[in-house]
């Protein structure tokens, strides 16, 4: 799923990928609360726009669901405390920053140990798939 | 004896007078995290997957001791991330012990060799080395080489200095018992207090997702690995829960008995589970809604057989019968009775 693609991504869609680059303007309430706990559940920054044009940027630590007060807590860079979006405000989620759960260093050091132990290394062979 | 009389008493005491005041949902162990930055990225850690300024946060002394404070449990286990990069943990630790908790400092030991002056031994302090098994299973496990060799290095110094120092273990589906056997007379023979073992839990963030065990593999691997047990091997925790382990015994989790507080707040439910923050430890006990979760009430609970959810099963059956404390007594002098 593109960055620049309005998209509406499903419930597994989420759960097989990660969601990096992908935007989403939930079009009901129900989307708007599965996104909020996609949101949630990212292990990277995300961009918020809010009505009025405005945007926050920074990583989704919390969400309280309580309806019309339903809100996400975030942290921003560089700025201590939690700045609390209200989900009603919100027009679009980006999920801007790595996925820092991707798996990607676990590849890398499986990718190591099996040169390691083709070039016949000395360390021992990965014994985890 | 793997723990001291002291500590026993302690949370003998302690348990005793919940169950006296008819408190339904008391905390044991607190798991105070104040730095989710670590040296090391293992393969089955699911807890240091965070955007750098997240990772640089970290909870201040004061915001540790008020945790402590709060949550009245009468030991504190502070894992990671990694804590002996936390520049003032030094002074979180001194604060912890002059509150006379059982403080476990949960380290990869990478790092203590260097900062091991900034401690001082006490009754109250133990160092609990990570060590996932011999050199090659551990430095396969932290994706690292080295690492068990650092951690060798270090535990001897902890322990020429008068520390307490003890092993956490986590176990995967790869895991050979017959080296875990191995591994655990070698940390006998080094001298360590006793010994942590647990199964890994299934973090859905970890880089690995292949090598989590399932409820039967777990018993299946602890029965083959504890059964005609040695007479040296001691163990740091219950050892009910040993038996639980290896599918002797039944419990449902106790997730509020190891509540865990980090630099987003009071973590909902547990240690592992992460479904939002409270504000302070009363509204996490009363916010959250806890039939939702153990074995049987949630697929992410189904086959979790951590040690921060049923250490807590086992000391509450422990003192919550005559038959769980007689159990106890026997599972202590006796552990290969069937």
């Amino acid at each position: 799923m593109s960055q620049d693609a309005a998209d509406h991504a499903t419930a597994d869609h989420a759960s097989a990928h990660s969601l990096q680059g992908t935007v989403v303007r939930p079009r009901s309430e129900e989307e708007r609360l599965r996104v909020m706990e996609w949101a949630f559940d990212y292990r990277g920054d995300v961009t918020l726009e809010l009505a009025g044009s405005e945007s926050v940027c920074g990583y989704v630590c919390n969400r309280v669901a309580a309806g019309a007060e339903s809100c996400l807590e975030l942290l921003l860079p560089g700025r201590p405390g939690l700045l609390k979006v209200f989900c009603r405000d919100i027009q679009s989620v980006r999920f801007t920053g790595e996925d820092t759960a991707s798996g990607r260093s676990w590849e890398a050091w499986m990718r190591k140990k099996r040169e390691e132990k083709e070039s016949g290394g000395a360390s021992s062979a990965p014994r985890r798939p | 004896m793997a723990v001291p009389l002291s500590q026993m008493f302690t949370v003998a005491s302690y348990v005793i007078l919940q169950k006296l005041k008819q408190v339904p949902r008391y905390p044991l162990v607190l798991m105070l995290e104040p730095i989710f930055r670590c040296n090391l990225a293992c393969a089955g850690c699911g807890k240091i997957q965070y955007p750098d300024h997240v990772l640089d946060r970290r909870l201040t002394p004061e915001q540790c001791w008020a945790a402590a404070d709060e949550c009245g449990a009468p030991i504190i286990s502070i894992p990671g991330g990694e804590p002996l990069i936390h520049p003032e943990m030094p002074e979180i630790v001194r604060g912890l012990v002059r509150r006379k908790k059982y403080v476990y400092l949960c380290t990869n030991a990478l790092l203590l060799e260097r900062k091991i002056d900034d401690y001082a031994p006490s009754k109250y302090l133990t160092f609990s080395i990570h060590m996932d098994g011999l050199r090659e299973e551990h430095d396969l496990a932290v994706c690292r080489d080295g690492v068990f060799d650092a951690a060798l290095r270090a535990i001897r110094i902890a322990l020429r200095k008068g520390f307490r120092v003890t092993t956490n273990t986590t176990l995967f589906n790869d895991a050979d018992p017959v080296r875990v056997r191995a591994f655990f007379d070698e940390m006998m023979e080094l001298g360590v207090e006793g010994m942590m073992v647990s199964p890994g839990y299934s973090y859905d963030k970890a880089p690995d997702q292949q090598g989590f065990l399932t409820r039967h593999r777990t018993q299946q691997l602890f029965a083959r690995v504890l059964t005609d047990r040695k007479r040296r091997w001691r163990f740091n925790q219950s050892p009910l829960f040993l038996e639980f382990l290896m599918g002797k015994r039944e419990y449902q989790c106790t997730p509020w008995g190891n509540p865990t507080y980090n630099i987003f707040g009071w973590q909902k439910p547990c240690y592992l589970l992460q479904d939002g923050y409270a504000g302070s430890f009363q509204a996490l006990l009363d916010e959250t809604d806890w039939e939702r979760y153990g074995v049987g009430r949630n697929d992410k609970c189904k086959d979790c057989m951590v040690h921060c959810g049923y250490e807590a099963s086992a000391v509450e059956d422990t003192f919550g019968s005559w038959a769980g404390f007689v159990g106890t007594v026997r599972a202590t002098l006796f552990p290969n009775a069937t």
